[in-house]
């Protein structure tokens, strides 16, 4: 009506929004990431496809073999497939690191964000648990805990939920605590919303993009200690291939047949890399600014 | 205080009696009394920590006073429900913060009158669109984030949005001082013209003289916690009672070769 809204309301309202595949293309640590990561996924949900050799078939006169035309990364000790057992592994660590990771995910978010919009007693609680929790060494917590649990995947499942969920909330409580005085939550208080509706509808769309950029980051995390559990015989059990059995088993041949544990090695550190992009991209993508 | 103008009214719309305020063990507002009546838009003036916004955040119900009351159509309010914080919408200074930055501006508009059950379903999205119009945005807008608006912009949005709820009361607590000065007059003009259009009832917080005379009928003005005046607008500005009244008014800027224009 009046001429200085004329001027204002002219302005571009559709300016900095492309839409969400264009910026997805246009970062290249998600394009990578997305590209390494759907490979290793590919990879185990069609090892039984691409697998020249049942991983658990042993041949004890044709062990510790060479890469060749029959076997392309060669037999471990007791003349099982390298190659498929490595596609194999990957249905394994990936499972169990999917898995092992949900579950914190899950205890950790809903506690941060309950600790951090709310404040008081409870939030008082939540940080004391996770200061202690966080003073114990990861690995000394872990490996006692699936002491006492007994090894194995669920052994794995309740170390790693026990302790995982404090990265999350710690995550979760700071950013939720800073959103919780916003303006804009005072204001949708103010609109007579139920802090349900307020924490379910304003605020995590707001944190949960960092916590699965942490999720991103931490099945990384999860996949080496769910390797290095079963290179400490306390994780996943034979005949189950998996990549941390592989590296241990080949390790008393590392000097004459160095690839036994290398190329399981080589297939954590691609999944690593790859996963840390995709963490890395994801971040870049949603990023608000 | 007008004792005698006020008993010959009805009952005020909005009333703050005997308000006391503190923050820990400091007191910040010390027994403060005024009435807005329906239609009427008062506006309180203070320099900065006199009280004026923590007496809007007491009024919103974001704080609870210590002691006094505040009362709305005659009725004391306690624990605030839904149709109370419906009735009471606050507009915010900064509206670069008073916006979810996750949100589309008809997400916020849609979600409040599907809450409320304000208008049916299916008329929402035109009910919105009606929203923009009363405030001057384009219908465009409502698709928009905050983040792609300017400050005018997205202050007619938190305008929009107080107005959804249908309010009885409308809190404007310093609503045009984190604006451009070029966009404050477009801001004012808008209040004033919603004003008389819906006839709102409002509660102007400000420090900024200009802005109370563009739009009050009615000027409190605060100091350090206590009312150092009530009257009318036009008396205030032609003879404040107070010195500090006169103080105030002394100080404002005005441009020269217009002394009436403040």
């Amino acid at each position: 009506m009046t001429a200085g809204s004329a001027v204002e309301t002219a302005e571009d309202v559709t300016r900095g929004s492309a839409p969400l595949w264009r910026r997805m293309a246009r970062t290249p640590a998600f394009v990578a990431g997305t590209v390494i990561t759907v490979s290793v996924i590919l990879a185990a949900l069609l090892a039984p496809v691409l697998a020249t050799h049942d991983p658990a078939a042993q041949n004890l006169l044709g062990g510790l073999q060479g890469p060749s035309g029959e076997h392309w990364l060669g037999t471990d000790q007791l003349g099982r497939d390298i190659f498929s057992r490595l596609l194999f592994a990957a249905r394994t660590d990936l499972r169990i690191a999917g898995l092992a990771v949900i579950i914190p995910f899950v205890i950790g978010v809903v506690a941060g964000t309950t600790s951090g919009y709310f404040g008081g007693f409870f939030d008082w609680v939540v940080s004391r648990v996770v200061d202690t929790v966080v003073a114990f060494p990861f690995y000394v917590i872990v490996v006692a805990v699936v002491f006492a649990v007994g090894a194995g995947e669920k052994g794995i499942y309740v170390a790693l939920a026990l302790v995982g969920w404090v990265t999350y909330a710690r995550v979760l409580r700071a950013t939720t605590a800073v959103h919780a005085r916003s303006g804009w939550v005072t204001a949708a208080r103010g609109g007579g919303l139920s802090h349900a509706r307020i924490i379910g509808r304003h605020i995590l769309p707001n944190t949960l993009t960092q916590a699965i950029v942490l999720l991103m980051n931490d099945i990384v995390f999860v996949i080496v200690a769910v390797v290095t559990l079963s290179y400490l015989g306390l994780g996943v059990q034979p005949p189950t291939a998996d990549w941390g059995t592989m590296i241990s088993d080949g390790q008393a041949f590392v000097a004459t047949k160095w690839w036994l544990s290398v190329v399981p090695g080589a297939a954590v550190v691609y999944t690593g890399i790859g996963l840390s992009l995709l963490g890395d991209g994801v971040a870049d993508v949603w990023r608000v600014e | 205080m007008s004792t005698a103008s006020q008993s010959r009214t009805s009952i005020p719309r909005l009333e703050v009696r005997g308000l006391q305020v503190s923050y820990g063990a400091t007191r910040v507002v010390h027994g403060v009394s005024f009435a807005v009546q329906a239609g009427s838009v008062v506006g309180v003036v203070g320099e900065s920590g006199s009280g004026k916004t923590t007496i809007a955040r007491v009024i919103a119900g974001e704080l609870e006073p210590s002691a006094g009351a505040v009362l709305l159509d005659g009725h004391a309010l306690g624990p605030r429900t839904r149709e109370l914080r419906r009735a009471i919408q606050v507009v915010y200074q900064d509206p670069f913060s008073s916006l979810n930055p996750r949100m589309t501006v008809v997400q916020v508009l849609a979600e409040l009158l599907r809450v409320h059950k304000i208008v049916p379903r299916a008329q929402i999205r035109g009910r919105c669109a009606e929203l923009m119009d009363l405030v001057r945005l384009p219908a465009s807008v409502l698709d928009a984030y905050p983040r792609q608006l300017s400050g005018g912009q997205r202050q007619r949005v938190a305008i929009a949005r107080a107005l959804a709820l249908g309010p009885r009361i409308l809190v404007a607590d310093e609503p045009t001082s984190a604006l451009d000065v070029s966009v404050q007059r477009t801001v004012l003009d808008l209040l004033a013209d919603l004003q008389r259009t819906l006839g709102l009832t409002i509660v102007l917080i400000s420090h900024d003289l200009a802005v109370i005379h563009r739009l009050c009928d009615r000027v409190v003005v605060m100091r350090a916690g206590e009312i150092v005046e009530d009257s009318g607008a036009q008396e205030f500005f032609a003879a404040p009672r107070s010195p500090y009244s006169q103080a105030l008014l002394d100080a404002a800027p005005r441009l020269a070769g217009r002394p009436a224009d403040l």
